[in-house]
């Protein structure tokens, strides 16, 4: 026994010894890294960077200079470099490295280390997605506060603008991994029948990279903020302060994540599929999941272009964006919006495929029409390319191209309605089993229709020139990517919460919250859209006398949806550690991820599984095949 | 929804790894196109636009139309150099493999050499007009292509040197070959853009 003992000791140890360098770093490593380079590069770029005439210019270089080696820095402590490293040197991983890469045996620290697990990146995406809406959401209470009275005054107006700059900068980086982050990571790969993603590695680093513009986020506030907005106006953001530096660097680098996951997520879907899981027995959150990051992975490049010149023209003097100079603003915007139409449905689309995935295994019946389903997924990603100028409508471009924008993006309301009737169609004579999960589908469908509907009246040329840039704009755009997309979000919360913690959502805290955020949520953005109707800029911090009720009860609702938001962080932190166990299938569902053991092992399936049918037969009695 | 097989699951072999791998890249590269077809777009946009004659700098100073081609012609040497490499390596022909691959990494540092030369010598600041701003951007990032480039040409013949490919491993000198061949597209992009002064 004692002999077994040693044996066993040794070979620990001569694992930890074959490990090497990889073991010695983490987020620790990375902090310190980081921060000993900026610090560095920072003395060497005050000196080196000669004072001239514009001296802001010089301020800009040493900045992005700084931000340049924290992101240097850091990526090298956490271990991002070591693997393209080792490659170079023709020293693969061996088997002992894999294992601790993968986070073998390793408990809670794998979560601070360059884990290649994709259920620990899961997991790390979803804490971190959590962490963003709550600053995001207090944010918007500060927005909210400030606009509960007519004059404003409690935020000085140009904090204000910064403020709401930072909310939506940080609430758009939230929902855009709220769902492809977390359930694309931790449950696709499960979802198809294979043992990990396609790139483990770049899923870690996709992740990491996320991490490391944090502090740069951060360091917006502290560099004068982002009064232009999240959208980052040019020529307003060349004229900003240091903060939009922070911002710049924080969208080239999420671009950079963005299409590494794109490409890892889309890789796995199309090749790691289970043997027997050809197209039509893929499940329709596969397919969402693809068609988001495969949007995304042409859309970002290019809003990272129009940074990468926004950078230039602050920090050398390049002349992209100022007109006075030989520039167009009307450049940025193009660029800007050819990412940021596509970039609602990057958001949408996920949120409404978890919610297909619900809606039939509450509902106890087949999906309805799985290939209008497919349809629909693919009709809006074909015309959400052609759509984007409609955000430019009164911008003064190429007003002759106002028409066939108008109409293609009326037209996308035809492939979003399918999927609509999907959902319906779906429900209709089911037996519903109302569990929390459920109640998303209701509520998904609810405001999904409003902000469709108020995206029709938006995307019409005269009634735009009437609305746009006041309050109803703003209603409407949070019905869809809150009140549809961050709802679908929560329902895939509940849904697989179970399979990613071990634990049930506490079901009754959970319905508390629902309930709050839902009235919260109609009360807070239809007093917004009255408000709008009637003539209310947004992005300004105070307004005319006649819109206060309207506003008063927005902020009503807002601090409502707060609460109701705070509870369900509650439910989630004490069901995570005290929650009811929950077995391994505990919703009856038929999609794979729910045929392996809770918790997943780390290589999620002993035996790869063989499919046999599509994963929407409930109701329909299967013949059982051996 | 499954039925279980008794079939265990041991390490994937290179080929389904590679086809996984030469997936990806093709991915990576469409996120790569995008960006660079966003400069083309960038470039003529404000060519046409052409606000406040702002175009050209004031003095009418430009950068010779054959500079892109030039650093293209050395890109095109080392891609050709590294499909012979390829195809030596799945003919398991070491010497001719390693060869090609060293020649294919030197070609790529002459390119990098050249394209740093006419950085160092462009006859016009950045801020001189929108057609400067365009050029040093496309300079740039053609330069940052190259460096990442040529890391992995050179790691690539480093580890052909170490015999870690055969006709059976060959994918990753298979994938490179389609970045490299997707670098040699963008820099004649750049060239193509910069040859409409």
């Amino acid at each position: 026994m004692a002999s077994e003992l040693i044996t066993e000791d040794r070979t620990r140890h001569s694992a930890k010894k074959s490990v090497g360098i990889i073991r010695h770093l983490n987020l620790g490593t990375a902090v310190i890294v980081g921060a000993l380079l900026a610090v560095t590069v920072n003395r060497i770029a005050t000196k080196l960077i000669i004072e001239g005439d514009e001296t802001w210019r010089r301020h800009d270089q040493i900045v992005m200079a700084t931000m340049l080696a924290w992101f240097i820095g850091f990526m090298i402590g956490i271990g991002a470099l070591v693997g393209p490293t080792r490659w170079f040197f023709g020293k693969d991983l061996n088997h002992d490295e894999a294992m601790f890469l993968a986070g073998k045996d390793m408990g809670i620290k794998r979560y601070f280390r360059y884990t290649t697990d994709h259920k620990v990146v899961g997991i790390q995406y979803l804490i971190l997605t959590i962490a963003l809406f709550f600053i995001g959401g207090v944010l918007a209470m500060l927005i909210r506060t400030n606009l509960g009275h007519e004059s404003g005054g409690l935020i000085p107006p140009q904090v204000y603008n910064s403020i709401v700059g930072f909310h939506g900068l940080i609430m758009i980086i939230a929902t855009i991994i709220m769902i492809t982050g977390p359930f694309g990571n931790f449950i696709l790969p499960i979802m198809i029948g294979a043992r990990d993603m396609a790139f483990p590695r770049l899923n870690a680093l996709s992740f990491w990279l996320l991490i490391s513009i944090l502090p740069i986020l951060a360091a917006t506030i502290a560099l004068g903020g982002i009064p232009m907005g999240w959208s980052g106006y040019n020529p307003l953001a060349d004229q900003g302060p240091l903060g939009v530096d922070s911002y710049i660097f924080t969208i080239v680098i999420f671009a950079i994540s963005s299409a590494v996951a794109g490409a890892n997520i889309t890789t796995t879907a199309m090749k790691m599929r289970a043997r027997g899981m050809n197209w039509s027995r893929t499940p329709l959150f596969v397919f969402g999941t693809v068609a988001s990051v495969a949007l995304a992975l042409p859309a970002f490049p290019v809003f990272m272009l129009s940074q990468v010149m926004s950078a230039m023209d602050r920090a050398f003097g390049a002349n992209f964006f100022n007109p006075e100079f030989g520039g167009s603003a009307w450049l940025y915007e193009n660029l800007f919006w050819i990412m940021g139409h596509p970039e609602v449905y990057v958001i949408l689309i996920p949120a409404v495929v978890a919610i297909m995935e619900i809606t039939p295994v509450f509902a106890r019946k087949p999906l309805f029409s799985f290939n209008m389903a497919i349809v629909g997924i693919f009709g809006i990603v074909g015309l959400s390319i052609f759509v984007w100028a409609h955000h430019m409508y009164i911008s003064g471009w190429a007003p002759l191209l106002n028409g066939p924008f108008m109409l293609t993006t009326e037209l996308i309301s035809i492939p979003t309605g399918l999927l609509f009737l999907v959902i319906l169609g779906t429900i209709w004579r089911g037996s519903v089993w109302t569990r929390l999960p459920m109640l998303s589908v209701y509520a998904l469908l609810f405001n999904f229709i409003i902000g469709g509907v108020t995206g029709i009246f938006l995307s019409d040329v005269p009634e735009d020139a009437a609305l746009h840039g006041s309050m109803f704009v703003t209603a409407h755009f949070h019905y869809t990517l809150m009140g549809a997309g961050l709802t679908g979000a929560l329902g895939a919360l509940a849904y697989w919460f179970p399979k990613m913690t071990g634990r049930m959502l506490d079901e009754k805290l959970g319905r508390i919250s629902f309930w709050l955020v839902q009235i919260g949520f109609t009360v807070t953005f239809f007093g917004m859209f009255a408000v709008g109707l009637e003539g209310q800029p947004r992005r300004v911090e105070a307004y005319d006398i006649i819109f206060k009720n309207g506003n008063l009860i927005s902020t009503m609702g807002a601090y409502t949806i707060f609460i109701g938001m705070l509870i369900l962080l509650a439910a989630v932190i004490t069901s995570w550690r005290n929650g009811e166990i929950a077995g391994s299938n505990p919703w009856g569902a038929q999609t794979l991820e729910w045929m392996t053991p809770t918790p997943v092992p780390l290589e999620n399936f002993e035996v790869l599984p063989v499919v046999t049918t599509n994963p929407y037969q409930y109701g329909i009695k299967q013949e059982t095949s051996s | 929804m499954t039925t279980p097989t008794h079939e265990v699951m041991h390490h994937e072999s290179a080929a389904t790894v590679g086809v996984r791998d030469r997936q990806g890249v093709l991915l990576l590269v469409l996120a790569d196109a995008a960006f660079a077809l966003s400069v083309v777009f960038s470039y003529f946009y404000l060519r046409m636009g052409n606000t406040q004659n702002g175009w050209i700098p004031v003095d009418g100073a430009t950068a010779d139309k054959m500079n892109g081609w030039i650093v293209v012609g050395a890109l095109i040497a080392s891609a050709l150099l590294f499909r012979l490499g390829y195809q030596a390596t799945v003919l398991s022909n070491k010497g001719k493999s390693l060869a090609c691959y060293s020649l294919a990494g030197i070609a790529l540092l002459v390119s990098i050499w050249i394209q740093l030369q006419q950085i160092l010598h462009i006859p016009f600041g950045i801020s001189e007009g929108t057609y400067s701003s365009c050029y040093y951007l496309i300079t740039y990032t053609n330069l940052i292509h190259l460096v990442l480039t040529a890391f992995i040409v050179l790691g690539i013949a480093n580890r052909d040197r170490m015999d870690l490919f055969d006709s059976e491993k060959h994918w990753h000198p298979l994938v490179s070959n389609i970045w490299l061949n997707w670098v040699v597209i963008s820099a004649a992009l750049g060239a193509i853009c910069t040859m409409f002064v």
